[in-house]
């Protein structure tokens, strides 16, 4: 009987142990998103201090960015020969057909649409060997003018001769602009290179293509001791102000953008060889509800800022396909806004079950 | 005698009572209960659409399968049927029984772009407020896709009997690609006997 | 001696059947739906979210009823407000599958309610 009690009173108790076990709710085992509200992972962006890139880093040169400017005008020469049988005079006059500004200049590089930051000066071209200019120094004039002739003689036999040559004077400017490459050289030391500086490059008189000749440059010592150069060379800036209507709304967007192309190309000092060539483009946005209406002046500093952020985050891009640029986490933009599903948020510890 | 008339006053004042208080009286319903009063389009349509379509969107692919919350908009339900039905209400409807479930992220729609925008002019442009506290102009989300659709029904009266029948169809759509990535109808039927 | 054994037999079988619960117990009905049989009830997760499915028949005259889902989540607590009523209409002998998906992926239990209507 004891046995018998005493079993019946362990089968019960592994019986309710079972009971106990099986009354869990079953978990669904499919538990969709990760109900993290925060579940972008900060990595610790590497501190990059001079002394930490030591001795076997490869150093880098950038050259500030290279330009080219060329300008057009066509022009032409009138010359008004009056003979008579006392005097015979001849009056030059030389005129500029002033194209359109935007026409003129092939690119603006200080910005603006019709801007005239490049002037064309007119040379003589009838006389060649003249350096004085003379009173063309009127390239806003619209309109041809015809200048007054300052001779008329009266005399009876009188004859006069015009005669007309036109022709189109270019020219063409070099450069270095500055504030482009700075955001690289930042990219390129957090990427653990030492950058060296670049001797900045002077055009001279008469100056032709070979201001891009990186090669002579690397030979002349203007790099030091660098490894490579990063030199490139600006393609085409433009300015664009668009205004569109915003739908379902009375009022309308402005928007106003600076594009930067620029052509790179990164060469191996010692064997001057190219290792790496791209195109990289950066641009400056800004945008303005009803600006048209509301005549709205752009900041070009802000503009040209933005312009040369972006273009070295693209730099940076084309770099580490080529595996020069390691990928900064902590640049990376993606993580920033993700769209996390919400799932509650119920505390257990918290349930309370009120009886009857 | 005399308790005899009291309870008898008592009964006819209060049955005057009743009689007066049986006239035309408010009582609070059922927000959620079965509403007939005729066979036009009535709450309970209302309800039993946009249910429908929310769980049948909740467990459609490009909500069930993304790890992020998709972003998606409103866009128009038209109404093909012969009665004054107010779509925009079936869709907020749909949008925040969407919201409500966490798993949808709504992008504001066309028609509610004014707010928006004056809102962002106010405070990006008059220059009264800290730089650093705006929302800046040029930070809104577009959304991956958007939620369109119509209701149509079919009418049919005779002497006795008026049935009607609505088919309400909503699509799912791609806004890069322009592909319907989910499509669902529901189809309701009431009959009214005269 | 029977006692005791009877006493076993009576945990073993509520040790059995605690883990899934009774369709009676599921199920809340309002009014007068005694013609409606549940014959079936199931559930599932399907695309993260879960779906419920309630088959019921009419067995007589009356064929004028309305259902609806309570979606209860974990320790019991409801997530999600009422639903609406919707009307079924299932001729004698008729029966039909309900199919009910949950409003969030935090459903993690129903129960089904039955009410006439009319």
């Amino acid at each position: 009987m004891r046995l018998i009690q005493n079993g019946l009173l362990l089968s019960a108790g592994v019986l309710v142990a079972l009971l106990v076990g099986c009354s869990s709710a079953p978990t669904t085992k499919s538990q969709l998103g990760d109900g993290s509200q925060n579940g972008v992972s900060t990595s610790k962006a590497k501190l990059i201090n001079a002394e930490i890139l030591n001795e076997e880093s490869k150093s880098i040169a950038v050259t500030d960015i290279y330009y080219k400017k060329e300008g057009k005008n066509s022009s032409f020469v009138e010359e008004t020969r009056n003979k008579s049988e006392s005097t015979s005079a001849s009056a030059i006059t030389p005129q500029v057909i002033a194209v359109d500004a935007d026409k003129a200049n092939s690119s603006a590089l200080t910005g603006g649409p019709n801007s005239s930051a490049f002037p064309v000066k007119f040379t003589n071209l009838a006389d060649p060997a003249s350096t004085s200019s003379i009173a063309a120094q009127t390239p806003d004039a619209n309109l041809p003018k015809v200048a007054d002739s300052p001779v008329s003689n009266a005399s009876s036999s009188a004859s006069s001769q015009t005669v007309k040559k036109s022709g189109y004077e270019s020219k063409m400017e070099y450069g270095e602009v500055r504030y482009l490459a700075s955001p690289i050289r930042g990219v390129l030391i957090n990427s653990g290179y030492k950058v060296v500086q670049a001797k900045p490059s002077v055009p001279t008189q008469n100056q032709g293509d070979e201001y891009f000749d990186i090669v002579q440059r690397i030979k002349a010592g203007d790099f030091g001791d660098a490894n490579y150069v990063l030199y490139g060379v600006l393609e085409e800036i433009s300015f664009t102000d668009n205004a569109d209507d915003i739908p379902g709304t009375k009022s309308s967007s402005q928007q106003v953008a600076l594009d930067v192309v620029v052509d790179f190309n990164l060469v191996d000092t010692q064997t001057t060889q190219i290792v790496a060539s791209f195109i990289a483009s950066g641009g400056g946005h800004d945008v303005r509800i009803d600006g048209r209406d509301n005549n709205y002046k752009p900041s070009m500093a802000k503009l040209m800022k933005e312009a040369s952020l972006s273009l070295a985050e693209d730099v940076a891009k084309r770099l580490q396909d080529q595996n020069f640029v390691v990928a900064n986490p902590a640049n990376d933009k993606r993580t920033e806004g993700r769209n996390y599903k919400r799932r509650l948020d119920d505390d257990a510890s918290s349930l309370k079950v009120y009886g009857k | 005698m005399n308790a005899r008339k009291v309870t008898l006053l008592a009964v006819l004042f209060s049955s005057s009572f009743l009689l007066a208080c049986s006239g035309p009286q408010v009582r609070y319903g059922d927000a959620k209960g079965v509403e007939t009063v005729n066979a036009n389009y009535g709450s309970t349509d209302l309800q039993m659409i946009a249910e429908s379509m929310t769980r049948s969107l909740l467990q459609s692919k490009p909500i069930s399968a993304s790890k992020d919350a998709p972003r998606v908009t409103l866009a128009e339900v038209k109404n093909k049927t012969s009665e004054y039905i107010d779509t925009t209400v079936i869709t907020d409807k749909i949008r925040t029984q969407l919201l409500k479930s966490g798993q949808v992220r709504f992008a504001v729609s066309i028609s509610e772009m004014q707010n928006q925008v004056d809102e962002l002019k106010r405070q990006n442009q008059t220059g009264l407020y800290k730089s650093s506290t705006i929302s800046k102009t040029g930070n809104m989300q577009g959304a991956q896709y958007r939620i369109e659709g119509s209701i149509a029904s079919i009418v049919k009266t005779n002497k006795d009997v008026k049935d009607v029948y609505y088919v309400f169809n909503l699509n799912l759509i791609d806004n890069e690609s322009g592909l319907i990535e989910w499509a669902d109808e529901k189809e309701i039927r009431k009959t009214a006997t005269r | 001696m029977k006692k005791y054994f009877l006493m076993i037999l009576s945990t073993v079988i509520l040790a059995a059947c605690s883990s899934t619960p009774s369709i009676k117990e599921m199920t809340d009905r309002y009014g007068d739906t005694d013609s409606i049989q549940i014959t079936d009830m199931r559930s599932i997760v399907r695309n993260g979210v879960l779906t419920a499915q309630v088959t019921i028949k009419n067995d007589s005259k009356s064929n004028l009823v309305s259902y609806r889902f309570r979606w209860v989540g974990k320790n019991g607590m409801s997530v999600f407000d009422e639903e609406s009523w919707k009307p079924v209409t299932i001729s004698k002998g008729q029966s039909t599958n309900i199919i009910g998906i949950a409003p969030t992926p935090d459903a993690t239990d129903f129960r089904f309610e039955l009410n006439q209507y009319q």
